[in-house]
């Protein structure tokens, strides 16, 4: 039998072991490819929307996943190579020299390498129309996606992950080369001791813990940075102090009870558990970091992300405004009647506001004044706010801030609020502050709602200081996307000056068809790489608890056969393993959960929505697809320990 | 009163492909009475280990009859047999088998907490099984801490603490040196006699076969003689070299 036949049985036997590993590192292939044929892509130059910087968000992406797509394969060739210490020892007993083992591990590392890449680039070149459609339909895009081959996609992956798997397989079989024999026989020695865990080490720990959490707890707007940067900061060492120690004493304190610890396959459980958490602390530690990051960073997101066609609404609750000149038959309103005529669309809603500019003092901050009539119909014109009903003297007062509310430290009360309309002042009562908005962006400055009667007065005394607002609702703005484009050549400034505007104040057309592909596109674009980097990250961390796991189950398998003559049958073997594996998974998923679930708390005051709902949806979907590793890891190791 | 009764008790191996047939056992007929301490000896293939292994449910006879404290084993199936074999059973390994994760004591007490005993009835019985055994100051320590022949009677004091119908040792003093092989044997004898322990042993090793109270002798997968202790160890031992000398071959 020559070295090659060697290679690829060992490949073939080892199958079942590499199979995991193939479907990571393919998936992980995969979703490079599909972002460099993002990159590459003469499908997507087409769409306006795809901007240089787009395109570099992808390249940024696949770089990430290369990243750490090569941590994994470097950390997964590391443990299969240290597994196999044995075996690679006895090659050498048999007379094989180092080099010629050296040799072997190399072609077989390699071997299962390309066999991964041809995996995933198949999967990826196969895949690469659905994820363009996915791609399209998260964005919202319009447009038709057709199957391509990216050829320099393809190029550049196999370049790049040939020269990954290279540098990786010399580094395992210089590690085989630099070995000792003792060493490579002793691989399976092991502490004999069941570790104390120290009280110090796992109180500073939870100390730490709750410190971080608390100060996370107590964080209030604004938020600084360096709070955030010190929290996981604390966090961080405190998982890993926690996991190091804390959990040795737990699972003690656990086992002196008696009457829990000896009932049954636990006894099992709890001291397999004991003797090897030790060893394992570290990695579930690690794991419960990376997977609250993931979650973290998946559910804002995804929150941001399905909050996208609201918040594009709220700042644009008109489909086409702009700032107008107010009198009937103005230039301006004339070009975009024509245009509208044009391409046969007739408004739903058409209105110009006359908002007066005032000045709220003592602050002599801007405002504008709107009627209580204005007011309503335009609010129902958008079907957004209740209706408000208004005595001489009243008025409610609108700010955007209340929407953006962390942005401000100090959001404005008033009971009563005084402005003054060049030589006039006012004084009226504030019966509600609203965070409702009927104006778009061109005007900023907050809006306070006023009695017909008291409008009149005002407006009376701001004859020379209005803002004329032209709003129109369309009965489906997106359908009139292109007219919307063509009625946006016309302004800004286009048919007249900036004379008269404010600061603030803006004369650019505005719509909410813009805001609505702006978010989506960037939003969209965003969530669609963080999906695959979440799935990815999930893969890697569920093939790297599985492996460990399985590794073990080696040395569980004698045990397993022991207990099997000792009574225990298969039902209290598999709940025995089932009981060690949830702990195994189950406190690094926690663990993570509660960490993003502080993380997602802060994220939650400062963002207008909340973001339990998709935090919980992202958590549910997580730990749905993490329970599948736990489910393979549990029939695999059954498998292992009782054939 | 009978707790093993075998009948014409067969084994085949190597048939079923059509290839030569092997009869390791060929019509075995034994009891062994309440009480007994019985070691079976006899050369490597006389079929001592297949016996043994018929008689602990972990292989299957192609003919005869196994019963146990009235039940038919060969009947027991599934869940049924491993509760017989927890329950009914106890097993001393040449190799101990104890798990290293566990302390003696843990390891002791595993088959109760297997088959759910509440705590009280455990602690009670594990005391009673290390007092027995002389290891109540080693209970809290663990395999790796102990010697050989302290690990092989924790090893014991495990098979018995279920107070099994018959206590299968398989080799016990294999793995010991003679020092604490006796150790090992002393323990079986006091158990045998003071709580009618019945034991079942599997040897090569004369000297271990006199702490016996019976002796049967296997060759060529049938019962070639059988020996009773006249009570004194040192004429038994010289009783079973006589008949080890008769029966030649090679002992293992």
């Amino acid at each position: 039998m020559n070295m090659n036949k060697l290679v690829f049985k060992n490949i073939r036997r080892r199958l079942s072991e590499y199979a995991m590993y193939l479907a990571s590192s393919g998936f992980i292939v995969a979703v490079f490819y599909i972002f460099a044929s993002l990159f590459y892509s003469d499908q997507f130059v087409l769409l306006q929307q795809i901007s240089s910087q787009m395109r570099m968000g992808f390249r940024i992406a696949a770089i990430m996943v290369l990243i750490y797509g090569a941590a994994f394969v470097w950390y997964s060739t590391t443990f299969f190579v240290k597994n196999r210490k044995k075996e690679i020892a006895n090659y050498l007993l048999m007379g094989l020299g180092k080099s010629q083992v050296t040799r072997m591990l190399f072609l077989e590392i390699m071997t299962v390498g390309l066999i991964g890449l041809a995996l995933g680039l198949g999967a990826g070149v196969l895949f690469s129309k659905y994820v363009g459609m996915l791609l399209v339909n998260i964005t919202k895009e319009i447009a038709e996606v057709h199957f391509t081959l990216a050829p320099k996609a393809i190029g550049i992956s196999i370049l790049v992950f040939v020269a990954l798997y290279l540098v990786n397989a010399l580094h395992v079989s210089s590690l085989v080369y630099r070995s000792k024999l003792i060493d490579l026989y002793q691989a399976d020695k092991r502490a004999e001791r069941r570790p104390r865990g120290s009280w110090i080490m796992g109180l500073l720990g939870l100390g730490l813990l709750i410190y971080g959490y608390v100060d996370s707890a107590l964080l209030t707007v604004p938020i600084h940075v360096n709070a955030i940067l010190r929290i996981t900061l604390v966090v961080v060492v405190g998982t890993f102090l926690t996991m190091a120690s804390l959990l040795i004493l737990i699972l003690r304190i656990a086992s002196r009870n008696k009457k829990a610890y000896w009932g049954g396959p636990r006894l099992i459980a709890l001291s397999q558990l004991m003797y090897r958490i030790k060893a394992q602390a570290l990695t579930l530690a690690a794991i419960a970091v990376l997977n609250a990051v993931t979650l973290t960073a998946v559910a804002s997101v995804w929150s941001i992300y399905s909050g996208s066609a609201k918040d594009a609404r709220y700042y644009m609750p008109f489909d086409i405004t702009y700032i107008s000149d107010g009198f009937a038959g103005n230039e301006l309103d004339t070009a975009v009647d024509g245009v509208m005529n044009t391409y046969e669309q007739t408004p739903v809603y058409d209105v110009t506001l006359a908002l007066p500019r005032v000045r709220i003092q003592p602050e002599d901050r801007k405002a504008y004044v709107v009627s209580q009539r204005q007011y309503n119909a335009a609010a129902n014109a958008q079907g957004s706010g209740k209706p408000v009903s208004l005595d001489r003297g009243e008025a409610i007062y609108t700010d955007r801030a209340y929407y953006d509310h962390a942005m401000i430290e100090d959001l404005p009360h008033y009971d009563t609020i005084g402005f003054s309309v060049g030589e006039a002042a006012f004084s009226l009562t504030v019966l509600d502050h609203r965070k409702d908005r009927i104006v778009n962006q061109q005007a900023v400055n907050p809006i306070i709602v006023v009695s017909d009667t008291d409008y009149g007065a005002i407006a009376s005394a701001a004859v020379a200081d209005t803002l004329y607002l032209r709003g129109i609702m369309l009965d489906d703005p997106l359908g009139a996307e292109p007219m919307i484009r063509e009625l946006d050549q016309l302004a800004p400034g286009g048919l007249h000056g900036e004379k008269g505007l404010l600061e603030g104040e803006d004369r650019e057309f505005e719509s909410y068809v813009f805001k609505y592909r702006d978010e989506f596109m960037s939003i969209g674009l965003f969530l669609f790489v963080m999906l695959f980097h979440g799935v990815l990250f999930l893969m890697a961390l569920g093939s790297i608890l599985y492996y460990k796991q399985l590794n073990e189950s080696r040395f569980d398998a004698p045990r397993y056969r022991i207990l099997d003559r000792v009574g225990m049958d298969r039902r209290d073997i598999r709940r025995s393993v089932g009981q060690q594996l949830t702990i195994v998974f189950g406190i690094p998923l926690i663990i993570g959960i509660t960490h993003s679930a502080f993380a997602i708390r802060v994220l939650d005051m400062v963002w207008p929505r909340s973001q339990w709902g998709p935090y919980a949806f992202v958590v549910g979907v997580y730990t749905l697809l993490y329970a599948l590793y736990y489910l393979v890891t549990w029939r695999q190791y059954v498998t292992r320990v009782t054939s | 009163m009978e707790i093993v009764l075998i009948k014409n008790l067969k084994k085949d191996y190597g048939s079923r492909l059509g290839g030569t047939v092997t009869q390791a056992l060929r019509g075995i007929n034994l009891s062994v009475e309440k009480g007994e301490f019985l070691g079976v000896m006899g050369p490597s293939g006389s079929g001592k280990t297949t016996l043994l292994n018929c008689i602990s449910t972990i292989d299957t006879p192609t003919s005869g009859h196994v019963h146990i404290g009235g039940a038919d084993i060969l009947s027991l199936k599934g869940k049924a047999l491993t509760e017989f074999r927890r329950d009914k059973l106890g097993f001393v390994f040449q190799d101990f088998n104890l798990l290293d994760t566990l302390t003696l004591e843990e390891n002791i007490l595993l088959p109760l907490a297997l088959a759910r005993m509440p705590v009280g009835e455990i602690e009670k019985r594990v005391s009673q099984a290390a007092h027995d055994l002389g290891i109540e100051d080693l209970l809290g320590k663990y395999p790796y801490e102990v010697s050989m022949g302290q690990k092989q009677r924790g090893a014991v004091a495990r098979a018995i603490v279920g107070q099994p119908h018959l206590v299968l040792a398989d080799e016990p003093t294999g793995a010991l040196d003679s020092k604490s092989g006796r150790d090992v044997l002393s323990s079986f004898a006091r158990l045998n006699k003071e709580r009618q322990a019945t034991v079942l042993m599997v040897t090569h090793d004369p000297f271990a076969a006199s702490f016996c109270s019976r002796v049967v002798f296997l060759k060529d997968g049938m019962l070639f003689n059988e020996l009773i202790s006249g009570g004194e160890r040192g004429a038994f031992f010289d009783r079973i070299m006589d008949v080890l000398a008769v029966m030649g071959g090679d002992l293992r």
